[in-house]
């Protein structure tokens, strides 16, 4: 049976401190200014929680790929495992991609010209290994899942404000965050 | 400005389209076109689509590159939007020959052809466009606007090279008067429908009515070509120097509107705000 | 011995290394090179409690060694602060400088119109060389202490008689974690996931901060107290401890020393006047305290931030007594921690502080490194002329900055060795580059877990970058030069014999290795016990945990843990300003990179939306903190994370950027320090501003 691999976030461990986001930046040695993953903050005015929970997200491998299906030049291949991969080679730099998703996952680089984003490490999937931001995480709060065989129990697709998954089917699943008892003071 | 390419582009092709189904219209409805007119106008259409071509290019990374995007017409209508405008460019050298004493019926055809591709071209600009990530774009509307932009710089691109070659098509400016209506009912429609809803439908629509470039494409675009044209028809006025600034108004109009389109748009994002 | 001390991998040469920031965490690293560059880095899956993960600003490195803004080779600003800078030879910097050595020797008679400022940029022991080489002038002016844990030390010294921790590990044997004035998630990322392995057995976490952060956040009780009445706060639970009989009367008895004084004043202190101190109910204190004596063990961690206030230490005290009074201290999971010093007994011998005495009788002037700025403009016979920083940037870091750059006009000569131009570089006459920790050789050790491990070189030094060993060797041999027998700082040794010199076989002992250089193969948890003072065997003078300390009553402070309030705002100034650490950056390092900046772009200043309301300002606006000695500007931020008499700004170097936040640090000196670092500590947070939109 063909996997469907996704991210499984867990906010409720996730600390925002941005390690996954640099761990991928230094595996691959991305251009500054580009984030293949990024750690976003939620803020208290669209979200009912306290402030202080975010959201680390990188591609989200859709079912659905929009730039997949926008790509002029099928420089987007959807592997067997889920993993969609954009081909640094093909790809001319039209940046219809980055219109497309919804989630803002394709980036244009400005040195090269060309669009790049996330692959899930699927060369170190291949080996067996985590992906990057997986293994650079001190909270242990990304991992690799397959969505075919996981019990997706105690999991949520998307929170207020993350973008109708019923575009892309995104394959990516969070726990959501807990919270405690807050004793503030205000005079 | 990154979009100007993309904004000189859409404008120009879309000129050319509304333009030739214009030529070819006028032409089965009886109308009398000298070959030298024919001529000049195909020859000028050719040239302005080839340019906005041309120009389409510098949007791209790699612009050696974009015979590439051939590639996946199964699924992008950028792929198709490219193999259309191809084959305009195609028909167009075609429909150019055409323009000779005698071959009226082959003219006919060729230009009833040339003229689908033209609105089929604009169709598939249109629909690259329509994706779910950016609701305000995700509708009808922009189609429309890129069909109606076609229907009023066309027209009026026609009339402004008869009117200089001393011809002139009676009731082409009626007809214009009438384009820039509905132009101006459905853009209001438009804007409308984005303001009375939510999310980024709502961000894009107070993008656009807060921004100067709305303003002023509206007055420049809309409502000085529609007072200009009911002044010419009321006077009969055949002054090419009045309808090259007509045209030249709506053009600019286009233009300002297209640069709204790309600026204004909102478009789906995470944790939003 | 010799030396290869790397290993390879997937076409990569390996190399160990460990974060030498001020950092709890001291994190071990890889670093993958090939062809000579530095490829990426990752964590040492070796060192037992960073295990293999590093942080935002550790994964950001490779961008911290090849930033196009790093600095390359020496330089020399034609008029200090002009930013008219000219590249120079190592020759002619050395040059500079060794004769402005001699010509001040020779214009005073010493060398004490020399000055020296160094502190926590990098904590690797062979950055010592810079204070060694000093010393080996002889007298000079040193400034000591330090402007972040002092009072700490000492309070724990007068509690304790030492400072010990235990393994972060053992939080996981808590049932009841109080996160005291500490934010892990941001500055000590690698004890989160022992807190979350303790919360998952169920252990209770609470959080106790002015300011709701990222661990408060995940805390099961978030308790939010005014700045500065920790004490207060600690004081009113152990009263009702007291009350309702649920102290470790067993602990006391036999471990302790002055409990029935110190019974006696909390028979006397009043709950409601502490409630109100701490902007919180009775209520809760009384909750807080259950809680707390039914609950064993307790794991208390306080943090370095509630000891910056004028009050910071007493406040620390009593945190203290009350692991004392539950019996707490000594038990597996439980214990009230704040750094430890057990890992750092090196020979530090090649600091030659035998030396600092002259034949005419003169010795080395310690000046307050916290007071920096008023003493070098009033020191006398002879004043400073010639100033020394390294792993330094006073000029954002330290209090009262307009008052230090005043105070740097009258000398001569500012060296600044750096990676970057900071704004203490910028304001230096010559600025030495300076090579990181993937460029030189070095051992680290940390202040919170109980590791250290080795820095091996990677790479070559960045273009002409040299390290403070190398620097202080060169300007040695230069002086010798120039005039032989002036500087007797040992400068034909290599860096890795100076390291046989450093280490002794109490530290083989403890790390269980017979060479440092087996630490190329892994860091090396020293062999101290998991439970800090499992032995109860006190270092205080009574050799028990004392809640009465002669010490401190010699000292001129309170002998007891005893309430003592802080300062208050005015109506002038009516907003606490706080500045505490801000996540991606360590005081001023790091935030420059682009890689960061992109992630935190700009400062920005905290107001509660109350505040915000009051002052007509709204998200982003531009607005202004003032008080009587400076401002500061930058946008505005409106955040339920503090409360509305609070203002918080993390602090930080942006460069470009017109934003230090030291401009409106009076600089108060904190009630105690002076034992263990040689200086009172700043109570950074005893500051007060006012706010307005611009």
């Amino acid at each position: 049976m063909a996997k469907r691999l996704s991210f499984l976030v867990n906010t409720e461990k996730c600390i925002g401190c941005h390690s996954c986001e640099m761990a991928c930046k230094n595996y691959y040695q991305l251009d500054p200014n580009i984030r293949w993953r990024k750690v976003y903050p939620l803020h208290e005015e669209t979200f009912t929680l306290p402030e202080r929970n975010f959201m680390s997200l990188a591609c989200n491998h859709c079912a659905q790929p929009e730039c997949l299906r926008v790509c002029p030049v099928g420089a987007y291949t959807k592997r067997k495992d889920g993993i969609v991969i954009h081909d640094h080679n093909r790809c001319i730099g039209c940046r219809l991609c980055t219109m497309a998703c919804p989630y803002q996952v394709p980036q244009f680089n400005k040195k090269y010209k060309k669009v790049e984003k996330c692959n899930m490490c699927f060369q170190r999937i291949d080996k067996g290994e985590n992906p990057a931001c997986v293994d650079g995480c001190p909270m242990e709060a990304i991992t690799v899942i397959d969505l075919n065989s996981f019990d997706e129990l105690g999991t949520v697709e998307a929170f207020a404000g993350f973008p109708d998954p019923r575009i892309t089917q995104p394959s990516v699943r969070f726990v959501k965050p807990q919270i405690g008892f807050q004793v503030r003071r205000d005079r | 400005m990154g979009e100007m390419t993309l904004v000189f582009f859409t404008v120009l092709s879309q000129l050319a389209a509304g333009s030739i189904v214009t030529l070819w219209l006028l032409e089965v409805n009886g109308k009398k076109i000298t070959t030298e007119t024919g001529k000049l106008v195909t020859i000028t259409l050719l040239l302005i689509t080839g340019f906005s071509i041309l120009i389409s290019l510098f949007h791209l990374g790699h612009p050696l590159e974009a015979y590439r995007a051939l590639t996946n017409l199964g699924n992008s209508w950028l792929s198709r939007e490219v193999i259309l405008f191809t084959s305009l460019i195609v028909m167009l050298a075609t429909y150019y020959f055409q323009w000779q004493e005698g071959k009226e019926k082959n003219r006919k055809v060729l230009g009833g052809i040339t003229a689908l591709v033209a609105v089929l071209a604009v169709i598939s600009s249109g629909m690259i466009y329509v994706l779910p990530a950016r609701p305000a774009w995700n509708n009808v509307g922009t189609v429309v606007f890129f069909i109606l932009t076609a229907a009023l710089l066309g027209p009026l691109y026609i009339e402004m090279l008869f009117t200089i070659k001393k011809k002139s098509v009676a009731n082409l400016p009626v007809i214009l008067v009438s384009i820039i209506g509905i132009y101006t009912i459905s853009f209001i429609i438009y804007v409308s429908v984005l303001i009375s809803g939510t999310g980024t439908e709502y961000q894009t629509g107070i993008n656009i009515i807060t921004s100067s470039t709305f303003w002023g494409r509206i007055i420049v675009g809309l409502l000085a070509p529609f007072s200009l044209l009911v002044f010419k028809s009321l006077n009969k006025v055949h002054n090419s120097k009045l309808i090259t600034t007509i045209f030249l108004l709506a053009f600019i109009g286009e233009i300002l509107g297209r640069t709204l389109f790309y600026s204004s748009i909102v478009a789906l994002q995470i944790a939003a705000f | 011995m010799v030396f290869n001390l790397s290993f390879k991998k997937e076409g990569y040469t390996v190399t160990r290394h460990v974060c030498p920031r001020n950092c709890y965490d001291a994190c071990g690293m890889l670093a993958f090179t090939r062809n000579g560059i530095l490829k990426k880095i990752d964590g040492d899956p070796k060192h037992g409690y960073t295990r293999g993960k590093l942080c935002a600003k550790g994964y950001s490195y490779v961008q911290r060694v090849y930033d196009p803004n790093r600095l390359k080779y020496p330089i020399l600003q034609k008029k200090r602060g002009s930013g008219q800078w000219k590249r120079i030879t190592w020759d002619e910097a050395l040059d500079i400088i060794a004769n402005k050595i001699l010509e001040l020797k020779s214009r005073y008679g010493s060398h004490l119109s020399m000055a020296l400022n160094k502190y926590s940029g990098n904590f690797g022991i062979l950055h010592y060389a810079v204070e060694g080489f000093f010393n080996s002038l002889g007298p000079t002016t040193l400034a000591v202490g330090s402007p972040c844990w002092s009072a700490g030390l000492d309070a724990h010294f007068y509690d304790f008689g030492a400072h010990k921790t235990s393994d972060p590990e053992n939080i996981k044997n808590a049932q009841l974690i109080i996160l005291w004035g500490i934010n892990p998630a941001w500055t000590a990322v690698h004890s989160m996931p022992f807190i979350n392995e303790a919360k998952k057995c169920g252990a209770k976490i609470i959080v106790i901060d002015p300011v709701f952060t990222t661990t408060a956040k995940k805390s099961d009780i978030y308790i939010q107290v005014n700045p500065g009445s920790d004490g207060a706060l600690a004081l009113a639970i152990a009263k009702i401890l007291l009350e309702k009989g649920l102290y470790d009367k067993n602990f006391i008895d036999k471990y302790t020393y002055g409990w029935e004084k110190f019974k006696r004043y909390l028979e006397g202190y009043d709950v409601e006047e502490a409630a109100s101190l701490c902007g919180q109910k009775p209520g809760l204190i009384k909750d807080l305290a259950e809680m707390l004596g039914s609950t064993k063990p307790a794991f208390i961690w306080t943090g370095f931030g509630l000891q910056r206030y004028v009050n910071g230490g007493q406040n620390l005290r009593a945190i203290n007594a009350l692991g004392a009074i539950t019996g707490n201290i000594g038990l597996p999971g439980g214990g009230v921690h704040f750094a430890h010093q057990d890992t750092w007994d090196f020979n530090l011998n090649f600091l030659n502080v035998g030396q600092d005495k002259n034949e005419k009788g003169k010795s080395t002037r310690y000046v307050n490194i916290n007071n920096f700025a008023s003493q070098l403009k009033n020191i006398e016979d002879p004043p400073v002329k010639m100033l020394w920083i390294s792993c330094r940037n006073p000029i954002t870091q330290d209090a009262d900055s307009s008052k230090l750059l005043d105070a740097l006009k009258d000398l001569e000569l500012i060296v600044t060795v750096e990676h970057y131009l900071t704004p203490t570089a910028q304001y230096s006459d010559i600025v030495l580059p300076a090579t990181t920790h993937f460029e030189e050789l070095d051992v680290v050790p940390s202040y919170w877990h109980h590791w250290i491990g080795i820095n091996e070189q990677a790479i070559k030094p960045y273009f002409e970058s040299k390290s403070d060993l190398e620097i202080a060797q060169l300007i040695s041999k230069k002086l010798n030069e120039l005039s032989p027998g002036s500087c007797n700082f040992p400068y034909k040794i290599k860096a890795e014999n100076i390291l046989d010199g450093l280490f002794n076989e109490k530290i083989y002992r403890m790390l269980d290795i017979k060479h440092w250089s087996e630490l190329r193969e892994s860091p090396q948890r020293a062999d101290i016990p998991f439970t800090a003072w499992k032995d109860r065997k006190f270092k205080t003078d009574s050799g028990k945990y004392e809640f009465y300390s002669h010490n401190a009553k010699t000292n001129q402070l309170p002998a007891l843990p005893v309430l003592k309030k802080g300062t208050n705002c005015d109506l002038k100034y009516p907003y606490r300003l706080l500045t505490p650490h801000s996540q991606h950056g360590l005081n001023s390092q790091f935030q420059n990179l682009r890689c960061i900046l992109k992630v935190n772009p700009e400062p920005v200043i905290l107001i509660n939306p109350k505040t915000a309301h009051k002052k007509n300002i709204t998200e982003n606006a531009t607005i202004k903190i003032f008080n009587n000695y400076g401002e500061v500007i930058a946008k505005a931020k409106i955040s339920r994370d503090i409360p509305s008499d609070i203002i918080l700004c993390y602090q930080g170097w942006f460069p470009n950027i017109n934003f230090n936040l030291n401009k409106l640090t009076p600089g108060l000196s904190t009630d105690m320090g002076e034992i263990v670092t040689g200086s009172k500590g700043i109570a950074f947070y005893n500051v007060f501003v006012d706010i307005e939109k611009i």
